[in-house]
Order: C-alpha cells, then sequence, then structure tokens
C-alpha cells in the first residue's frame, strides 16, 4: 500500500512536472515547411555558395605560389586552405544529400594519406606534368584537401617556399584544381540549374519521392546532426578524437589524426559542430530564420534549452585543448576525455529525445 | 460422473486438442495474415529509412558482438594504402578499388563505371575450359578479374571503356521506355590478351540481409528447383555447385550474381584479394600471383590483413539487418503485389522463406524471412547474357536477385542502378531486361494497364 500512495505521489509529481515544462513553452509559430525553407536557403544554399568561393579562392593562391613561390604567397596559399577548411567542416553538420549520394566527401577529405604512394609520386622523375584528370584517377587518400596540407605544410610542418619542389608545385596545383572542382560541383548539385538538389528538399512531403514526408527530411537533417557528433566523438577505431587518441597514451598515434601537418585538427572538430549548431540555431554569416530550435522550442521548452546547452558545452570543451590535437593525445587526455563525452551527450540527446520529439510533432 | 467416462472424455478432449492444434499451427504459418509483412528479415528487421537504412546491426547483438561488428564497420570504411604504412597497408599492386564502403556505398550498391576513387564496376575474365574444381579458365597474365587500377608506377592490367546504345522500346498501350545496352571494351592491357578471352561486368551490390541468406537450409534452396521443369511452368532454377577454397570442398554457391560462391567468409575474403589486392587467411595469394606484377608487391608470404581483421569484416556483413517495408497497407501496393505473383514474377523472386538454427545470431535464427529470391541460376535470355560460365552457371545463367531493401536504394545511393552491372536506370527498365526463363512473366507485365504496371511498381517501391 505503502508503494501505491508512493507511486501516486511520483506520478503526480510527474504530472505537475511536465504541465510546468508545456506551459513555460515558447509563443514561437515556426512551421515545419518554414524550418526546412530556410534551412534550405539559409544554411544549405549560402554554405555551399561560400565554400564553392573558397575553393576557386584556394586554387588562385595555389596558383599563384606556383608561379610566384616566396614566404608571402606560400602563407596566403595556406591561410586559404585553412578558410575553405573551415567552410567545409562546417558544411559536413547537415552532410546528407549530393554530399553524400556522389561521394563528395571521400574524394576531398580522406584521411590518412597514402604515405607511401605519396612519397612515390613525390619521388618520380616522370612524373613531370599533373593535370586534374590524372589526380581524379588516384585514391581518396592521394586526392582533396590533405595531400595538399602535406606539400603546403611538410611533414613537420617544416616546409618553406625553398623547399617546396618542382613536382610537388605540379602536384599542388592540380590537386587544388580538383577541389575547386569538386567544391564548385557540390554547390551545383543543390542549385536550380543544375542538380536542384534544394528542389528536393522543399518538395519534401509534397510530391517528392526521395523524401515522402516532411517528417522524413527533417530526420535527415537531425540525422546529419547527429551523425557529424558521433563521428567526432564516438568512443571506437573510428572517432575523429579517438582513433589517434586511442585506448592508453602507448597507444596514441597521431598518424591517423584528420588534419597531422597543418595542425588544424582541433579547428575541424570544433568547426563540425559548429555547423551542426549552425543547422539547428538556422543561423549562419550573420543570417538567421525559422529553425529546429524554435520549432522544439514552442513545444518542448526544456528539450531546446537542453540541447542548445549541450551544444555550447561540447564546443567549450573542445575550446579547452590548449595544444594542437596532435600533441593534446599525449599530453591533454583529459580534456579530450571531457570533450568525447560532452560530444556524446549532445549526440544522444539528438538520435534519442530530439528524433522522437520530430516523429512526435511533425506528421506530415 | 462416472469417473471411467471422465478419463476417456478428458483424453478424447486432449487427442482433438493436440491435433487441432498440430492442425492450427501448420495453416497459420503458411497464412501470411497471422505475420507483420513489414519485417522482411524477422527478428534481423530495422525500421529505418533514412541513408543508412542498410546500415544497421542486426538487433539484440551482445556486447562483444556488437564491439566486432562496430570494428568491421571500421574497416569497411577505411581507405587503404600501399604497403609499408602505419595501418591499413597492402593495397594492390593492382586492385579495382580501395575501400569496401567505395563499390557498396552505403552498404548498398555502386556506380556503374570505371576509372575513378568509386567507380564500383569490375570485369571478370576466363578463357574457354574449366579450371582443375570446375570454375572459370583464369586468363594467363591475367586472372580470373581484371584489375584497371594499380599503385603509382605499377601497370595496371587495362583500362575499360563503356559505351551505351540506347534501345527503344515500346509497350502495348504506347508508352515508351529506353534500354540502354551497354558495350565493354578493354584497352591499353599491359600485355595482349589471348583471343577468346571472356568477360563478365559485375556492379558492387548491396550486402545486408546476407546473413539470413547464408542460414538458408540448403535443403530449402533444393526444394526450389525444377531443372528439368517438371512442373511445366516454364522456370528451370538450378543449383550451382562451387568449389570453396578455404574448406576445399565443393559447396552449394548462395552469394555472388551467378552464385559462385558459397560463404560470406570467402565472398569477403575475395573481394579483398581480387578488388584490393589484400590477401588474408583465406585468400592468401597475391592477386598478381604469376604475373610480372608481383614483384612491387612487398610481402607475399605473409596475409597483408590480420585473421581478426578479415574476420571482422565478416562478421559485420553477416550482421547487416534488413530494412522492414513501408506502406504495406497502401491498396496500390497490396494490388502490385497481387499482380507481382500473378505474372510469376514470385515464381523465381520466392518472397518467403525460413532459415535454420543459428546458435550463434539469435536474431538470424529460424527466421520467417522475405528476400523474393531463390537464391538459383535461371537463363535470363542472349539480351542480359555475359556468354562466361561459371561453375555449372552457363552464359546465359543469372542467379536471382534478392529484391528486399530494392525500393529504399534512391535514399541509400541517390542515383539508383539496377541488375549485375547497372545498365538498367530504373525498375521498369531492370523488369524489361528480363529474357529466358522470365521472357513469360516480363511479356505480362508490358501487357498490364499504366495503373497496374505502376502497382507493380509501387509495390517493388515498397520493399
Amino acid at each position: 500500500m505503502k508503494k501505491i500512495v508512493l507511486s501516486i505521489l511520483a506520478v503526480t509529481t510527474l504530472f505537475a512536472v511536465s504541465c510546468k515544462k508545456s506551459s513555460n513553452n515558447s509563443t514561437s509559430n515556426v512551421t515545419e515547411q518554414e524550418v526546412i525553407n530556410d534551412f534550405v536557403n539559409k544554411i544549405a544554399l549560402p554554405q555551399y555558395q561560400a565554400l564553392a568561393e573558397k575553393g576557386i579562392a584556394l586554387n588562385t593562391a595555389v596558383a599563384t605560389l606556383n608561379t610566384t613561390t616566396n614566404a608571402t604567397n606560400l602563407a596566403a596559399a595556406q591561410s586559404a586552405w585553412r578558410d575553405t577548411r573551415t567552410c567545409w567542416e562546417q558544411c559536413e553538420g547537415f552532410l546528407f544529400g549530393p554530399v553524400e549520394d556522389d561521394n563528395y566527401d571521400p574524394n576531398m577529405d580522406s584521411w590518412p594519406v597514402d604515405y607511401h604512394q605519396l612519397d612515390s609520386l613525390l619521388a618520380s622523375t616522370t612524373m613531370t606534368t599533373f593535370t586534374v584528370n590524372y589526380v581524379q584517377s588516384l585514391n581518396t587518400t592521394l586526392r582533396g584537401f590533405h595531400p595538399l596540407e602535406f606539400i603546403l605544410w611538410g611533414t613537420g610542418g617544416d616546409a618553406t617556399a625553398d623547399s617546396i619542389t618542382a613536382t610537388q608545385k605540379n602536384y599542388m596545383v592540380a590537386l587544388a584544381s580538383d577541389i575547386q572542382q569538386i567544391t564548385t560541383n557540390l554547390n551545383n548539385s543543390w542549385a536550380t540549374t543544375d542538380g536542384d538538389f534544394q528542389d528536393t528538399v522543399l518538395k519534401a512531403g509534397i510530391g517528392g519521392t526521395r523524401f515522402s514526408t516532411r517528417q522524413e527530411v527533417i530526420l535527415a537533417i537531425v540525422g546529419a546532426m547527429s551523425d557529424i557528433c558521433n563521428e567526432v566523438g564516438n568512443q571506437g577505431s573510428d572517432g575523429k578524437i579517438y582513433g589517434p587518441y586511442g585506448s592508453s597514451v602507448s597507444t596514441a598515434d597521431s598518424n591517423k589524426s584528420e588534419s597531422p601537418f597543418s595542425h588544424n585538427s582541433m579547428t575541424d572538430f570544433k568547426n563540425n559542430i559548429i555547423g551542426a549548431q549552425n543547422v539547428y540555431l538556422c543561423k549562419y554569416n550573420g543570417q538567421t530564420g525559422a529553425s529546429l530550435s524554435a520549432f522544439v522550442a514552442a513545444r518542448n521548452l526544456s528539450l531546446d534549452n537542453n540541447i542548445k546547452s549541450q551544444f555550447a558545452a561540447a564546443i567549450g570543451a573542445l575550446d579547452n585543448v590548449s595544444v594542437n590535437f596532435e600533441t593534446a593525445i599525449y599530453t591533454q587526455r583529459g580534456q579530450l576525455l571531457s570533450a568525447m563525452t560532452a560530444l556524446n551527450t549532445l549526440q544522444a540527446t539528438l538520435d534519442g529525445d530530439l528524433k522522437t520529439f520530430i516523429i512526435t510533432y511533425v506528421k506530415d | 460422473m462416472n469417473k471411467k467416462a471422465y478419463v476417456i472424455g478428458c483424453t478424447v478432449l486432449l487427442i482433438m486438442s493436440c491435433v487441432m492444434c498440430r492442425k492450427a499451427n501448420n495453416a497459420a504459418i503458411n497464412n501470411d495474415d497471422n505475420f507483420d509483412p513489414r519485417l522482411s528479415g524477422g527478428a534481423a528487421t530495422v525500421f529505418d529509412i533514412s541513408s543508412g537504412s542498410f546500415s544497421n546491426p542486426i538487433p539484440g547483438l551482445s556486447d562483444w558482438d556488437a564491439h566486432i561488428h562496430q570494428l568491421g564497420d571500421v574497416v569497411f570504411s577505411q581507405t587503404f594504402v600501399a604497403a609499408p604504412a602505419p595501418f591499413y597497408g597492402g593495397l594492390g599492386p593492382v586492385f579495382n578499388n580501395t575501400a569496401c564502403t567505395n563499390c557498396h556505398h552505403n552498404d548498398g550498391i555502386g556506380v556503374p563505371d570505371f576509372g575513378s576513387s568509386v567507380s564500383s564496376l569490375l570485369i571478370r575474365l576466363s578463357i574457354p575450359g574449366a579450371d582443375e574444381h570446375g570454375g572459370p579458365n583464369p586468363v594467363p597474365g591475367f586472372g580470373g578479374q581484371l584489375q584497371n587500377m594499380a599503385l603509382f608506377g605499377v601497370p595496371k592490367e587495362a583500362d575499360v571503356n563503356i559505351a551505351y546504345a540506347e534501345q527503344p522500346f515500346t509497350f502495348p498501350d504506347g508508352e515508351t521506355a529506353s534500354l540502354r545496352n551497354p558495350t565493354y571494351t578493354l584497352l591499353n592491357s599491359y600485355i595482349a590478351l589471348p583471343a577468346g578471352v571472356m568477360t563478365s561486368p559485375r556492379m558492387g551490390p548491396s550486402i545486408f540481409g546476407l546473413g539470413l541468406l547464408e542460414d538458408v537450409p540448403e535443403a530449402t534452396i533444393q526444394s526450389f528447383t525444377d531443372p528439368n521443369d517438371a512442373n511445366g511452368d516454364g522456370i528451370r532454377g538450378r543449383t550451382n555447385y562451387v568449389y570453396n577454397p578455404y574448406t576445399k570442398k565443393t559447396e552449394l554457391g548462395r552469394f555472388g550474381v551467378k552464385a559462385n560462391t558459397s560463404t560470406l567468409q570467402v565472398q569477403v575474403a575475395t573481394a579483398f584479394q581480387q578488388d584490393m589486392g589484400i590477401t588474408s587467411y583465406v585468400q592468401p595469394k597475391e592477386s598478381v600471383d604469376g604475373q610480372m606484377q608481383i614483384k612491387y608487391a612487398p610481402d607475399t608470404t605473409n596475409p597483408n590483413i590480420a585473421d581478426t581483421i578479415l574476420n571482422d569484416v565478416v562478421f559485420y556483413v553477416r550482421t547487416l539487418s534488413v530494412p522492414a517495408r513501408r506502406n504495406v497497407t497502401d491498396p496500390q501496393v497490396q494490388r502490385g503485389e497481387t499482380l507481382f505473383t500473378q505474372i510469376q514474377c514470385a515464381t523465381c523472386h520466392i518472397p518467403t522463406m525460413y532459415t535454420g538454427t543459428d546458435v550463434a545470431l539469435p536474431a538470424l535464427s529460424n527466421q520467417r524471412i522475405h528476400p523474393y529470391t531463390d537464391l538459383l541460376v535461371h537463363d535470363m535470355g542472349a539480351a542480359l547474357a555475359d556468354g562466361r560460365p561459371d561453375y555449372q552457371a552457363t552464359g546465359n545463367d543469372w542467379r536471382t536477385s534478392p529484391l528486399w531493401g530494392v525500393g529504399l536504394l534512391e535514399k541509400t545511393n541517390g542515383v539508383p542502378y539496377y541488375l549485375h552491372d547497372g545498365r538498367a536506370r530504373t525498375l521498369t527498365e531492370a523488369i524489361l531486361w528480363h529474357g529466358g526463363e522470365a521472357q513469360n512473366s516480363k511479356t505480362q507485365f508490358t501487357k498490364l494497364s499504366k495503373a497496374d504496371r505502376n502497382a507493380v511498381l509501387a509495390f517493388l517501391g515498397s520493399l
């Protein structure tokens, strides 16, 4: 009997708490269609447009370095590489559609590089001309960002304008040109004048076959946010952090890290999560729109607050690592573990509560 | 009450109830209405319609098994590189691709072309005759598969060019379609190819649900055969018994588009060896064994990957679940399902069967599954024929392709392609390519009204 009374008390308390939550929900009247529209117009289109522009700028900077190989132009090319990475890693916060279907991702962002073949390629006396077509016929680990990073920084970050060989210059020009083509094609794949994937997303639930309901496309958006948190934070051997971090300091290996030559890995990780956060908040480059956050807040303020604070906690935890990633896996393992834990918490909420919320509230 | 009568009465009741139970069970098990039609893989079914719908582990794995599945997943996704390398070395010297996932995108199909990092077609080769086990006779200097990629500085075996010719097709009701008929040409071979070399193109297939197919009892598959067409329906399903290089025995072929591989272990190990040039304890020889490219293999005595790595990937493939069906109560889908049976598609694409006992993996064990295949080979007509025998499968034969998940390929792959070499761009085109034993079903499909054809397609879309 005592148990029953306790149970009734517990149920009453729960009920009261639940009521309290809903009474505090925001009064936003953002609709699911507006969330989809603004995901396309405020997030995906402008970011892919920016990525294509960064790809062009990178190609130009590398061409300039090739023509006039000096310290200033090397620094400019390195800077253009980092700028393109920032944009690309943020775009990975919504990695679904053509970027996934048409393999733009592995074609420009596979690591670790194939060191042995890279050495053979660069030591070759027969490879005097690299064409884009040739680079595009190579393995994914010999094209894209990371072989270019290898040339621009060198294995120990010790590349100088003088140390870049003629073969390396030929190769880097073709690599940058390939990256420009990939980022341009990716942008075009969403454009109305080309692949028009935006139409596929916008027409979800109104005649589209790829996404037969709005619920499906919003779940794809949430799935992509969850996936990138998992890719960075999961504590398995394919985790971006955990792979190089290993199960102990003796198994840690910086050769496995994402951007080891430029030491850009921590920035890459943080931009991945910022990219997912931008999707949730529908916020990019000073523009805002009808967000998933507002849609959630109107129905479950507590969930929205949780997600926002967990994003902040994950990004904050990544910020707590004060040295480059390739050093941190040996010297700041505690901070990296905290970051992975924060990402796991966020990912579990996105994959659990947020997906359940979408299934509950988006019915068509 | 008379005690004797009571005992007799109880006994009679007991016997009756036992008999009734038996009858009721038999009827129940044959009645689709008693089962949820969405559960294509039985307990190994997962409800997911995202681009990752082929990538879920079977439910109920133990923590350890889930860990092994995850390890296999990592290797499956990893790009292999040239040796010596700190990890994932051993690629080549010649290969078709560098990562499993490049040809099995999202554990689904690949892209039907050659020459890029994500190209998913390959060409099997042989010359007339058979090898010592009755399999295809390898081509001297090339082996049984053409590797059209190579490490830097290594001569690849050849390039392949595809030319498609569009072939118009008109349905009896006037609707038109166009079939693209491929011609494959081998170019720039590093040594001359012998005259009379036979080729067979293959595109990377979906890889989920294979643990269930491996568990279908051999007797069940045998029960589907009708090599002499005893029932007069024009369908002559045959088994393909093939050599297993690991057990060194002849076994029932289940996997591959000609049912030329008996186990997932050999399937995965041979893909590592032939597609990526990576040796293992199951396939320890380099793909270039006996060829001049062997000198570019830094270590031909030890397997390129540890035994556990191969086992992890085999386990990963064995434990990928089947996506659940959608829209099963939609009247158009139900109409399509009825027509699918009426026009005899279901004679080879058999909807329902049971797996045998699998003590290691309960979700695969004794499951009622709906793969839509008989796992047998059939003469599919001259238009689809590769003209290259593979054990008992003739140059006209192809294995009935499982249809589960076919409706999700647009989600997992963006643009889907169908049939063994991806020549069909739509399910309608795939149906129109059917000939030989399937000619009658194809003709009946073309004679259906537009609405009924759409119903068949809606049904396929629900799988």
